[in-house]
């Protein structure tokens, strides 16, 4: 079914038209050919099995049905679907419930019966089929997965049935017993299945195929299933059946071999009869009694003679044998001319009712007598009841003729006119038949019949009641002195057959389970796919609206991008890179190496460094280029060596145009080398007339101190101090310069260290005022030890300097640990500050207090937000005016491994 | 042997009140000294080549050498006297108001036997006169020149 022809599918209504009338036509020659009775069109082969009418009525509303379809005319094709759909299932019904509901010969009466097992009816593979056929219709213009696994288990079943036709196995088209498949309709139903492909094919185009392998195998295998099911059940039945009819054979053996010695003992009397004129009857019980028959031959009732007497001749007749037997009587008297008189039976006891008799009085006995006189054979009666037995079971005469002279006359005519009589044994079916003994008499029961059919009435023997149905039964004839008898054999209960049943159910329910196993698994795994190629699909839009977004991006960045391939030729670039060259030239830069088009050693420089990509895999260098438009830009410019999906190498380049980041470089290196000079100004130039004139104020006061009056002394002491206030705002200037312009050194150490350093140079004011300082526990930082320590100085000599004189300086630093940094306090309990002065506090020169009040640069806490700045850091202050101040300032953690700072934790306790 | 011969001393120095408060302070010292004064760095060597007038000047025993001169630099005058054979034990302190690390470091690389800061107050400024002579002319033992 995968992947029909596209023309197919373009020319199916074509197609469909087609097969719809040819369905047609096949329905309405087969019917036609039961109306006039032509056997070819029903039968094509003698051999063959028969369309059924109703078959050929399914095909005839199949073809309409298609025909509707394909005009879109869905209500019809329902309705015709739901007629066939009930056609074939009915009929499925009536074989699995063994059901009759009268539809097999509803419209016609079935004459021909070759391998049908109910007249009539439509095989069952054909009735299935039709439940399918139907189903198709009635599920209309449904898009339906089952569509497709309706029209292939149709397409299985008929091709197998004419694959059977072809191999010339009939359980292939025909399961069991039951009625075969024809081929013809083996063929319609290809067709049907086929058209019904095509217009599924059609009408679910968008339809995922794969989606209908699983229930298209399912069926395939469940047909297998059942094919070689059948094929066991009848191989096993056939054997277990040829098993039953070879036990059966013994029964047959044992009764003729004892009819043999039957026979014989009946010709042993009449050659008593032969060898002497006369018998006289306690000869003849001699005889008889020397036969031992009740041990011998268990079957006989007894073995007589009877006396051929016309009925002129009858009283002669009698008065003659009372002298032998006194009682002798004539008994039924009958009308017939002449008479046939037993005259004597052994044992006499067992027989007595019998001495006497005309056997002639009933016409099965006297039908027998006359037959063994015409044929001078052993002749046997039809089923009589014996006058001497009491229980009236069914028996039987054997009669063996005897002539005049003692011998047998040639001609019928003769042998009327030379009869004297006959040698008899009656018997009764029950002792005869009960005492043959086979082997397998357990295993089965029989029947046996007078006459060539099975009739209640001509029961002779039954070992068991026939039962109506028993699993195997066997029918055989026997002749016996002339007389057919039919044997019925049946299975009893103890009957075992050889060969179980059990492989072929077993082979029908793993069959069933592993193509339910087989359309899970083919399910699943082809879900699972579709869910695959789902992800796929998502995927690939995915990577294509990536793929418009990249070159999006190549289009619009601005850094240049090239690809080169091993031959150093540039075989992408994207218009950043193309915009470098001259316009006319842009369109020849892609397949070539570009080299030629810049300087000699430039060109060179490339070309060592995309070797170096090809070989090392990435390159990052920074380039000066002039281009061909005049440009001269400064390129970082990174080359990374990838190889395409067929192995192919190249590099990719990546150019970052640095030209004016460069330039800014340069610029601000600039910029921090004048500020440097500046602060080497500061620290020179400034200071040396600074010192010129204190030094030589100073000079003044000492060696002319006694020529200057007070006036002039409290001037000098102005300069004086001026001078030494200029010189420590320079000293603070230079250092806050520097906190800038300086590289420094960072380095780990423990802040109890720097806090102890700080507190040592101010050792003179600490004691000088008596503050009390408690520092905490401190932890390792990572940052500049001395600028650490310089801020701390800062701080606490900040608080030193604005304590309150009414109380004891008291300076407390702590220091706690957050998520990422260490946050350091400096509490104190000095004069505070205003609150709207906070924000100002840290502003360079920004005092708060008057210069004689407090003295100072006002770059002190300029200088400590630097410095925590440059540690990466933040500086804040909350204060109460007062009551005192708080400084706190975070510095990071340096990024280090659990083990070492738990180390470092616990070197900061023993500090 | 202070007595025999006095210290031959040459400032290199443009601060006029520099020297005048120099040799002020070494007025007052305890051994015997003649203070010669350069007044940029190129003088300096010329006195210390004895070139041209300075013919019969005497090697001096130490040179007070500051770095901001005019003409040659401090620093210059320092790196042409380690350069030459006759020079280069000659003890060179260098004395100046910049507290730059750079001249710090950039002198001593070039052999400065001390580098000492001008203090601000003239009390200072002559305890550092007499730390010199203490140290220079009296704890160290210097080198013979001719």
């Amino acid at each position: 079914m995968y992947g029909l022809p596209q023309i197919m599918l373009e020319k199916t209504t074509t197609y469909c038209f087609l097969c719809g009338s040819l369905l047609l036509a096949l329905g309405a020659v087969v019917m036609s050919g039961w109306h006039v009775n032509s056997q070819t069109l029903i039968q094509i082969h003698p051999t063959f099995a028969p369309m059924q009418y109703n078959t050929a009525l399914g095909f005839l509303l199949s073809g309409a049905a298609i025909l509707c379809l394909i005009k879109n005319f869905y209500r019809a094709t329902q309705t015709l679907g739901l007629i066939i759909g009930f056609l074939g299932f009915a009929t499925v019904l009536e074989y699995m419930f063994h059901l009759d509901m009268g539809i097999d010969q509803l419209f016609m009466d079935q004459s021909i019966m070759t391998r049908t097992s109910h007249p009539g009816r439509m095989a069952p593979n054909t009735a299935l089929c039709f439940s399918l056929t139907g189903l198709f219709f009635i599920l209309g213009r449904d898009k339906n997965k089952l569509g497709i696994g309706l029209s292939v288990a149709i397409l299985v079943f008929s091709t197998m049935a004419l694959a059977g036709y072809m191999l010339q196995n009939d359980s292939i088209y025909g399961w069991g017993n039951l009625t075969r498949m024809a081929i013809h309709t083996s063929l319609g139903f290809i067709t049907i299945g086929f058209c019904l492909s095509l217009i599924f094919a059609q009408r679910n185009k968008n339809l995922n195929w794969q989606r209908s392998l699983p229930i298209s195998v399912a069926f395939v295998t469940l047909a297998i299933t059942i094919f070689a099911w059948q094929t066991v059940r009848d191989t096993t039945n056939a054997k277990n059946q040829a098993y039953f009819q070879e036990i059966t054979a013994d029964t047959k053996q044992n009764l003729q071999t004892v009819y043999k010695a039957y026979e014989q003992s009946l010709w042993g009397g009449l050659g008593l009869f032969y060898a002497s004129k006369s018998v006289e009857p306690y000869e003849w019980g001699k005889f008889v009694g020397a036969l031992q028959i009740e041990d011998k031959l268990p079957g006989i009732n007894g073995i007589g003679y009877i006396d051929y007497v016309q009925e002129s001749q009858l009283e002669q007749y009698l008065e003659e044998t009372r002298q032998d037997i006194p009682a002798f009587k004539n008994k039924p008297r009958t009308t017939f001319s002449d008479k046939f008189v037993i005259r004597y039976i052994e044992p006499f006891e067992k027989n007595i009712q019998a001495v006497g008799l005309d056997i002639g009085f009933e016409e099965n006995r006297r039908a027998a007598a006359e037959k063994a006189r015409d044929t001078g054979q052993p002749a046997l009666t039809r089923k009589i009841i014996l006058v001497q037995d009491q229980e009236k079971e069914p028996g039987f005469l054997l009669l063996l003729p005897r002539y005049e002279d003692n011998i047998t006359p040639t001609t019928i005519k003769e042998r009327r006119e030379k009869i004297v009589g006959w040698v008899y044994a009656p018997f009764i079916g029950k002792d005869l038949f009960g005492n043959l003994k086979g082997h397998d008499d357990n295993k089965l029961s029989y029947q046996v019949y007078d006459g060539e059919t099975i009739k209640q009435e001509n029961l002779i023997y039954a070992s068991n009641a026939r039962e109506e149905k028993a699993s195997f039964t066997h029918q055989d004839q026997i002749i016996v002195a002339g007389q057919k008898w039919t044997i019925n054999w049946q299975n009893s209960q103890t009957f075992e057959p050889p060969i179980k049943q059990n492989t072929a159910y077993f082979i029908l329910l793993l069959g069933t389970l592993f193509s339910m196993f087989l359309f899970y698994v083919l399910h699943r795994l082809i879900s699972t796919q579709e869910k695959i190629s789902e992800e796929v699909d998502i995927k690939t839009r995915e990577v294509k609206s990536s793929a418009a977004l990249l070159e999006l991006v190549y289009k619009t960045i601005p850094d240049l991008i090239f690809v080169k391939d091993t031959q150093f030729r540039i075989v992408s670039a994207n218009k950043a890179f193309l915009k470098l060259y001259p316009e006319k030239k842009r369109n020849t830069i892609i397949g070539t190496t570009t080299l030629e088009k810049h300087k000699k050693e430039e060109a060179e420089e490339f070309l060592k460094d995309d070797r170096k990509a090809f070989a090392e895999g990435k390159v990052t260098t920074e380039e000066t280029i002039t281009f061909p438009n005049g440009n001269i830009r400064t390129l970082l410019t990174q080359k990374i060596r990838f190889e395409d999906a067929k192995g192919e190498k190249f590099i990719l380049g990546v150019a970052n145009d640095i030209t004016d980041r460069k330039q800014s470089e340069l610029e601000l290196m600039r910029s921090n080398s004048e500020l440097e000079r500046f602060a080497y100004i500061a620290s020179h130039d400034l200071q040396e007339p600074l010192r010129m004139i204190s030094n030589f104020t100073d000079l003044l006061n000492v060696e002319y101190a006694k020529d200057l009056d007070e006036t002039a002394s409290q001037y000098m002491s102005f300069i004086m101090d001026a001078a030494s206030r200029m010189q420590a705002l320079i000293a603070d200037i230079l250092e806050y310069s520097r906190l800038e312009s300086e590289e420094i050194g960072w380095t780990e150490f423990n802040a109890m260290n720097s806090i102890v350093v700080a507190l040592k140079n101010l050792k003179g004011p600490i004691d000088e005022t008596e503050a009390k300082i408690s520092v905490g526990k401190m932890p390792t930082v990572y940052a500049n030890p001395i600028r650490f320590s310089r801020l701390m100085q800062n701080l606490i000599g900040n608080a030193i300097k604005y304590r309150d004189a009414e109380r004891t300086l008291e300076i407390d630093i702590s220091c706690e640990e957050r998520d990422n940094e260490w946050l350091f306090k400096v509490k104190d309990n000095a004069i505070g500050i205003e609150e709207k002065y906070l924000d100002q506090i840290f502003v360079i020169f920004k005092r708060l207090h008057n210069k004689d009040e407090y003295g100072g640069t006002g770059i002190g806490l300029a200088i400590c937000k630097k410095i925590i700045e440059s540690f990466g850091g933040k500086l804040s202050v909350t204060s109460q005016h007062g009551v005192g101040s708080e400084f706190s300032f975070s510095i990071p953690k340096k990024v280090i491994d659990a083990s070492t700072e738990s180390k470092t934790n616990e070197s900061s306790q023993t500090n | 042997m202070s007595q025999a011969k006095p210290i031959e001393i040459l400032l290199v120095e443009d601060n006029k009140g520099d020297i005048f408060l120099t040799k002020k302070a070494f007025e007052k010292a305890k051994i015997l000294n003649n203070i010669h004064v350069a007044m940029d760095g190129e003088q300096a060597l010329t006195m210390l080549k004895k070139e041209g007038e300075y013919e019969d000047l005497p090697t001096p025993d130490i040179v007070l050498l500051d770095i901001n001169l005019p003409k040659k630099s401090g620093v210059e005058v320092l790196e042409d006297m380690k350069k030459q054979e006759r020079l280069k034990r000659i003890p060179v302190v260098i004395l100046t108001s910049s507290q730059a690390e750079r001249d710090i470091v950039k002198t001593y690389d070039l052999h400065a036997n001390s580098y000492i800061v001008k203090p601000i107050s003239l009390e200072n400024f002559k305890d550092v006169v007499s730390a010199i002579e203490d140290f220079w002319f009296s704890v160290v033992v210097l080198p013979k020149v001719d």
